[in-house]
């Protein structure tokens, strides 16, 4: 602590006047002021003096402010909540009072919309057909429609065939039975077209260029059995309508032999009539094909084809209406006969 | 829920679904795949799965279903990255929308999914937490980052233009 003298004394006189004077100096002070009573009136000139601050204000303090949103990152999720909905009503307010007096931020803000993204309505999706599920009844009854279908056309396809077939068969016996009528000359005339309309009533296959024998009418021996729905293949039938052969007196010898002559006239045009098919009466598809398969030519076929297999041991007898009265087992060792049911019998 | 209702969530909600799949992961065949793994699951499931919620189940479904071709995907030699090359581009984008797409397939997986969801379907945060089986903050946060990502794209292209 320094002793108080004429040359420091005004730090010490600062002090007192700020009321910083240490306590210890106080008395040396008060010595030193009598002891100079001309510092004495320098220091009384110094109290009242004291400065005020004045009351300015920084007239540009506004702009000096930062907010919140001036920070990057707060701005950036203050817009994108904005967006979303996901500020409170005080937040949002804040936030566009802000926007409204910083334009540039406002464009920002606004760019943050164009990220939402619409979805294109054009863009479908292609394979809805296979993803439709149908009621499990539906679906039966769709496919039980299916396989019937196929089973009518087999059935359909079945018939043709049938009928086809059984037109050949009669052909090929008619053929078979045509006996060779004695005649004058083996002319051969491709014209299978003859008076006799009975002859034609055939299907006949085109017999082409083979020569063909002339068949007089008179002798014609083709039996007038061209019943079409006739379906059963017994010859004994077919035999027992023939008419006998009447031999004229005179035999002519016949020149047989199996060199074919040629012809000396060129073919002319053949002519094959096929007759409109007649039916004796109209029946509906589904009538004809129970007439086909009912279960009695099913059976028939059946018991036949047994026999067959048995060598004829087996048999059975039919009555009249074709119900099957008897069924017979005979063999070296066994024999016995088994009545067939529905019999008003004993 | 009914065989009806099944017909009606197909009417209804198939074209959406394939909208999300497609733009989700890109690939048409596998898209189509996808909503029609997607239906046949609902169908099995039908007895269990309410007439009301079968618009989140499908598209949970789908969800997890992309989520686990993608893990597979990443386990293969090739990236995605890698297997679209970058298109030179001349000229101006006119076309916000093609930006915007292709901002879009750039975005992370995830991300792109759940702003998908959010944009196209409407869902709130919380539902595409239970679709996605993320947590609500999480769902929030993806969102958040993919919106900063493609506005910050789309005004790079624009600058560039």
């Amino acid at each position: 602590m320094k002793e108080i003298n004429r040359t420091n004394y005004e730090a010490y006189f600062i002090d007192y006047l700020e009321g910083n004077l240490d306590e210890g100096m106080i008395d040396s002070f008060i010595a030193f002021l009598k002891a100079n009573p001309d510092l004495k009136q320098e220091l009384e000139l110094y109290e009242p003096i004291s400065l005020e601050p004045e009351k300015i204000a920084f007239s540009n303090k506004t702009e000096l402010y930062k907010s919140n949103f001036d920070n990057e990152e707060a701005f950036d999720n203050a817009a994108i909540a904005l967006l979303e909905g996901d500020l409170s009503a005080n937040e949002k307010q804040e936030f566009e009072t802000y926007l409204a007096s910083h334009p540039e931020k406002e464009k920002q803000a606004a760019a943050f919309q164009n990220t939402i993204l619409t979805a294109d309505e054009n863009i479908v999706f292609a394979h809805k057909k296979k993803l439709y599920k149908k009621a499990p009844g539906k679906t039966i009854l769709l496919w039980t429609s299916r396989v019937a279908a196929v089973l009518v056309l087999g059935l359909v396809i079945f018939n043709l065939v049938n009928r086809n077939n059984t037109a050949v068969e009669n052909t090929s016996q008619q053929i078979a039975e045509v006996e060779k009528a004695p005649q004058k000359t083996i002319e051969e005339t491709p014209e299978i077209l003859s008076e006799n309309n009975e002859q034609v009533e055939e299907n006949t296959p085109i017999e082409a260029p083979v020569p063909v024998e002339e068949i007089s009418p008179k002798e014609l021996i083709i039996e007038d059995n061209i019943v079409e729905n006739n379906a059963t293949s017994a010859p004994d039938e077919l035999l027992a309508m023939r008419e006998t052969l009447i031999v004229p007196d005179e035999m002519q010898p016949i020149n047989a032999s199996l060199d074919v002559e040629q012809a000396n006239t060129s073919l002319a045009t053949m002519y094959i009539i096929y007759p409109a098919e007649t039916y004796d009466n109209e029946m509906l598809l589904a009538d004809r094909v129970k007439d086909k398969l009912n279960l009695r030519k099913i059976s028939k076929a059946g018991l036949n084809l047994i026999a067959n297999l048995s060598d004829d041991r087996f048999e059975y007898e039919t009555n009249d209406n074709g119900k099957v009265v008897n069924y017979t087992y005979e063999s070296r060792l066994l024999a016995f006969s088994i009545p067939g049911k529905n019999e008003a019998g004993e | 829920m009914t065989i009806t209702e099944y017909n009606l969530a197909v009417d209804n909600y198939s074209d959406r679904l394939y909208r999300f799949v497609l733009k989700s992961i890109k690939d048409v065949h596998m898209a189509e795949d996808i909503v029609q793994d997607s239906f046949e699951k609902l169908w099995k499931n039908r007895e269990n799965v309410d007439g009301t919620k079968v618009k989140s189940y499908l598209f949970t479904t789908a969800y997890h279903t992309m989520i686990d071709r993608i893990r597979k995907e990443k386990r293969s030699a090739f990236t995605e990255d890698l297997s679209l090359p970058e298109e030179g581009r001349e000229g101006n984008y006119s076309d916000l929308s093609e930006i915007l797409t292709e901002a879009v397939n750039k975005l992370p997986e995830i991300q792109r999914m759940v702003v998908l969801l959010r944009d196209y379907e409407g869902y709130n945060y919380q539902e595409i937490g239970e679709l996605t089986n993320l947590s609500e903050s999480q769902v929030k946060v993806y969102i958040y980052r993919a919106r900063l990502f493609l506005k910050k794209y789309i005004g790079s292209i624009e600058a560039v233009a």
